[in-house]
Parts: C-alpha cells; structure tokens; sequence
C-alpha cells in the first residue's frame, strides 16, 4: 500500500488518473446528517477543523503574493491552493463520487486571482465533506482500487486527509516566507499578549 | 501544536505490548492499524530521504525570525512521535526529554537517526494496540475521540510536517529526492531512442 502512497504524492498525474478512473460500485447514498461516532465522525472532526486553517490561510495572503514561489521550478502560492483543490475534487472518483462536471482540472493551476482561489479551495473543501457523508460506514472496508492499488475506502479518506496537510504544511511555509503569520497562531498571540496586559502589576 | 500535545489526557488502559518486546504483534495487513501503518511508512521514507538531501550547513536556516529552523522541525516530528502515543496508551521512553528535543541538537546525522528511532516508537505504538482498541474513547484537546480519531491526528501532524519541510528544502534549492528521480526517469523516457521500424 505503500506504493500506493509514494503515488499519490506525485499530484502531478493525480487529476489525470483519478478523472478517467473508473467507478467504483459503491452504494452512494443520498447526504446523510453528520456521524455523531466513528471513522467518519473522526474524519470530518478532523477535516472541518484544518479545513477552516487551510481556507483562513490562503485569506490572509495578499493578493499580489499568490504569483509567488520559492524558485522558478516550484508551485507558487495560487497554485498550491489550486493542487489541493484538485486533489480534492478527485480523490472522491475512488469512493465512488466522481468529479463535478464543472471543474476544469486543465485550467486550475492558470487561476491566480485571489477571490476565486479562495472560492475554489472552499468548494473543494465541502466537496470532500459530501463525499464522507454519502458514505455509509458499511462501506469503509470494502476493497476500491486507487492509482491501480488495492485499499480501502477508509484509506481513501486518510489519503485525502494526509495529501491536504501535506500541501497545508507547503503552505504555510510559503506564508512565513512572505511574513504573512497564520491566522489562528495570530489570534493565539493576541490572547497570549492580552493575558499578559490584564495581569497585576506588582 | 506540540505544546498542547504534551500534555494530553491519556486514558488509562494497560499497554499491552510496548515498543521493541517480543510480546509485540505481527503487523496488520487489513483494517485501520495496517492503514495507520502504512501512512507512517511513506511518511518515515519522506523525511528520512529528505532530510538526507539537505546540506548539514542549512539545519539551522530557518525562513523568519520565531520561526521553526530545518533541524527544529524534523525534531518537533520526532518529539511528537514520542508524545502523541502517550494518547493511545504507550509513554515516552523513560528518561528521553521529549520537552528539551527540538532544540537538542543542529547535526544532521543525529537528527535523522533520532527521525528513526521516533518512527520505530510510535510504530510500536500501534503495533501494540489490537483492533478492538481503536474504538476505545479518549479526549484529544478536549474533544471526544477514539484511539482511531487520535491516529488520524497522528497522520495529520505528519502530513503538516513534511508539507513544511518539502517547502523549506525548496527554499534552498533542495529537489525532494522523490522528484528528483522522477524528473530523472522522464528525462530517460524522452531521450530513448526510437524503434527502428521493423522491416
């Protein structure tokens, strides 16, 4: 399985594979209310929290800052953004939710424009959202196949989850390099700061 | 992150195989501690290898002042998997000081071997756990989890992680060996030779 790991890193020929993959025969129920216990309770707990991080982040960036990269060779900010929501967009083809026939996955990583990143990121977001609700826990063992691997459809979910962190991680790189502070560590030291003003001076 | 971990609230179930016993069960190869293991696979292949790449002159290169340095981060890794299977049951080795890690040492060598050692705890951690165990209920930073929830945290941490590290050894013009390769096997795929048409 790990082969099929080292695969799903190179995102390069992700979308390509994933969209032409076929389809699973995966009961795909209709969006259910949120698992209030297992896998996929403790999946979207997870996947909400560092979702809000992922989107909050790429908010904070400056507009002119999303055509910046590291070197010649490497993504730039927009079109980390843009790899993630590709990823999840099509990811969810292995659970049996194809991709939104509206996505341009050709087009993606050319979109620079700030509002739009942002807006794309946040569809992608809920895209995986829906996709883990429509699943029904019976399904979680069941065999799938993914980058011509065999695993499972709870595995699928730990790669979505892993491939997002891994390129939330790049991303907050790319900020710090720029000076730009994570949002949720900015609020973390404004309260630290605060705690410290309301304390007694003796 | 780490800070909040070091501290968590460990549920109190005997550890039933501890890291490096014989007791310790044969690996999984179905269900979520195979998958589980799996993930700390790729992701000890990734760091080890990276950190292999980058020259021991940039450990200490940070991008920003408060900023985690390069050698900061593979030992915040390391530090957190020593501290976060303290979650699902199995403590830091005794006498490690998982606190003072990260800012233990700049030399290259040692911090790759400490990644290792890390890796071989939390998964030993796992391995000790049984497949029953991942139901069990735990708080993770307050919240209702399971043994299973904390591992998906686990993964996250690292995911986060390597994310951060890949982006630092393109800062100082380090290719992931990972890419490198494959950069390298399409480079060998363009200038093969055509077939000569068969007569």
């Amino acid at each position: 399985m790990t082969r099929l790991r080292l695969a799903f890193a190179s995102l390069g020929v992700l979308v390509a594979v994933l969209v032409a993959a076929p389809r699973p025969a995966l009961a795909q129920a209709a969006t259910q209310a949120a698992p209030a216990t297992g896998f996929r309770a403790e999946f979207l707990a997870d996947w909400d929290d560092f979702s809000k991080k992922v989107v909050s982040l790429a908010e904070a960036m400056p507009a002119e800052k999303f055509t910046w990269r590291p070197n010649p060779q490497v993504r730039s900010v927009s079109e980390i953004y843009m790899h993630i929501a590709g990823g999840n967009f099509s990811f969810p083809r292995a659970v049996g939710m194809p991709p939104p026939a509206d996505v341009d996955f050709r087009g993606l990583d050319k979109i620079t424009d700030k509002a739009r990143v942002v807006e794309i990121l946040k569809q992608s977001v809920e895209y995986v959202r829906q996709a883990a609700l429509k699943t029904s826990d019976a399904d979680l063992d069941k065999p799938v196949k993914l980058f011509g691997a065999d695993t499972t459809v709870r595995n699928v979910f730990y790669i979505i989850g892993t491939h997002q962190h891994e390129h939330f991680g790049l991303a907050i790189a790319y900020a710090r390099a720029n000076g730009v502070v994570p949002p949720w560590t900015a609020a973390r030291q404004a309260q630290q700061h605060e705690h410290e003003q309301q304390k007694p001076k003796l | 992150m780490l800070a909040s971990c070091l501290a968590p609230t460990i549920p109190a179930y005997p550890q039933t195989a501890p890291q490096g016993s014989s007791a310790a069960a044969a690996a999984p190869t179905a269900g979520v501690r195979a998958e589980v293991l799996d993930g700390l696979k790729y992701f000890e292949q990734r760091y080890a290898t990276l950190a292999e790449a980058v020259p021991p002159e940039k450990f200490t290169w940070r991008p920003g002042e408060g900023v985690r340095s390069i050698a900061e981060v593979y030992l915040h890794v390391s530090a957190a998997n020593y501290n976060l299977p303290s979650l699902i049951g199995t403590s830091p080795p005794a006498g490690l000081d998982v606190r003072g890690l990260e800012k233990s040492t700049t030399d290259k060598a040692k911090i790759i071997q400490t990644l290792h050692e890390s890796f071989a705890h939390i998964r030993g951690a796992v391995l000790s756990l049984s497949d029953a165990d991942v139901d069990k209920k735990l708080k993770l930073f307050g919240q209702d989890t399971t043994d299973r929830g904390a591992m998906i945290f686990m993964l996250r941490h690292l995911g986060e992680h390597l994310g951060q590290t890949i982006a630092y050894a393109r800062m100082n013009n380090v290719v992931p060996p990972w890419t490198e390769e494959q950069q390298r096997r399409q480079q060998q795929q363009q200038q093969k030779p055509a077939e000569k048409p068969k007569q």
